[in-house]
């Protein structure tokens, strides 16, 4: 189940099989968390980072007032919190969206890795320079980007990202109700609801009950103004 | 808290609401629609064409209406200098 993870470090960078090995053998054997638990709390000390190994995930930050944002959406491979390992305690929340399998992946563990394998220290410094492009892409979506644009870049990314951990199927399971959607995109739930009907008009997209099925790739990257160069997916060597 | 649905009539059609959401009262169902109007006019105003003429009918889950609000009444409209603010519009923010 870290064949997930694997294939998105090996997408961008090659892997040495002494290098897989020595991430395999710090990855623990993964735990069931049911959908829609907080396994990270905003404030707490860490000492463990969350390798999402099935399911999907999010981090969120709330309002005083209960308004959420939701800030990222997380699929198999990543490392959810890898920057926790530096961060100790983080400002936001870490919570599933479906039911999720995880490893959680000891601190300790994490940086005799990188002393001893200095490279994987550069590929997992990469990775969560990467996950800063994609928070960029999001302010740019939610800074710029109209609804039907927002939702658009969203799903094209998850396309492109799925394909990166070797999913080819244009339709998968997101898990995220309407009003999830629209946490992450800073809209309502009817603004959501009424732009999905939009998009399936357009023969783009189909949402429904957490199920996506991405009809015409090509016109949601056009709507969206997508440009997938943030998700260096063809990076220098490193 | 009970489940009610937002079912949206507007400039582009209707838009039934499956997903629904739980809410405590019927003030907060109001203040939902509110929002919700606010959210998508807010878009429009963006886009230079603003269609007042939309409403929102609030369901329960055997599907009656307990409630509609119209656009109209998710607004303050100033049109003239003199017009004061408080003419009808919800203050609900």
């Amino acid at each position: 189940m870290i064949a997930a993870h694997l294939a998105k470090l090996r997408f961008r960078h090659p892997l040495s099989s002494e290098e897989e090995a020595a991430i395999r053998a710090i990855v623990p054997p993964g735990k069931r968390v049911a959908r829609n638990s907080t396994i990270v709390h905003e404030g707490e000390l860490l000492e463990a980072s969350t390798l999402l190994l099935e399911g999907v995930m999010c981090r969120f930050k709330d309002l005083a007032d209960g308004k959420r944002q939701i800030t990222q959406i997380h699929i198999a491979g990543d490392f959810v919190d890898l920057h926790g390992f530096t961060l100790k305690r983080l400002e936001h929340d870490v919570m599933t969206v479906t039911d999720c399998v995880v490893a959680l992946v000891p601190h300790e563990h994490i940086r005799q890795l990188i002393e001893q394998w200095p490279r994987l220290g550069r590929l997992y410094w990469f990775s969560t320079n990467l996950d800063a492009s994609m928070n960029r892409e999001w302010e740019l979506s939610l800074g710029q980007r109209s609804a039907a644009g927002r939702l658009a870049a969203l799903f094209c990314e998850l396309q492109v990202r799925l394909q990166v951990v070797g999913v080819e199927s244009a339709r998968f399971n997101l898990g995220m109700s309407q009003s999830q959607l629209a946490d992450s995109l800073g809209m309502t739930p009817v603004h959501v609801n009424r732009t999905l009907r939009l998009l399936r008009e357009q023969r783009l997209l189909n949402y429904q009950r957490g199920e996506a099925q991405i009809v015409d790739l090509e016109g949601l990257k056009s709507l969206a103004g997508f440009d997938e160069r943030y998700l260096y997916l063809d990076p220098d060597p490193l | 808290m009970r489940r009610l649905h937002f079912d949206l009539h507007n400039g582009t059609g209707f838009t039934s609401d499956k997903e629904g959401r739980e809410l405590a009262d019927e003030e907060d169902a109001r203040d939902v629609a509110i929002r919700s109007i606010r959210s998508i006019l807010s878009e429009e105003v963006l886009k230079g064409m603003v269609d007042l003429t939309g409403w929102i009918d609030i369901r329960n889950e055997a599907g009656i209406e307990i409630g509609r609000v119209t656009f109209r009444e998710a607004v303050c409209l100033r049109l003239d200098p003199g017009d004061r603010d408080d003419s009808g519009a919800s203050r609900q923010t």
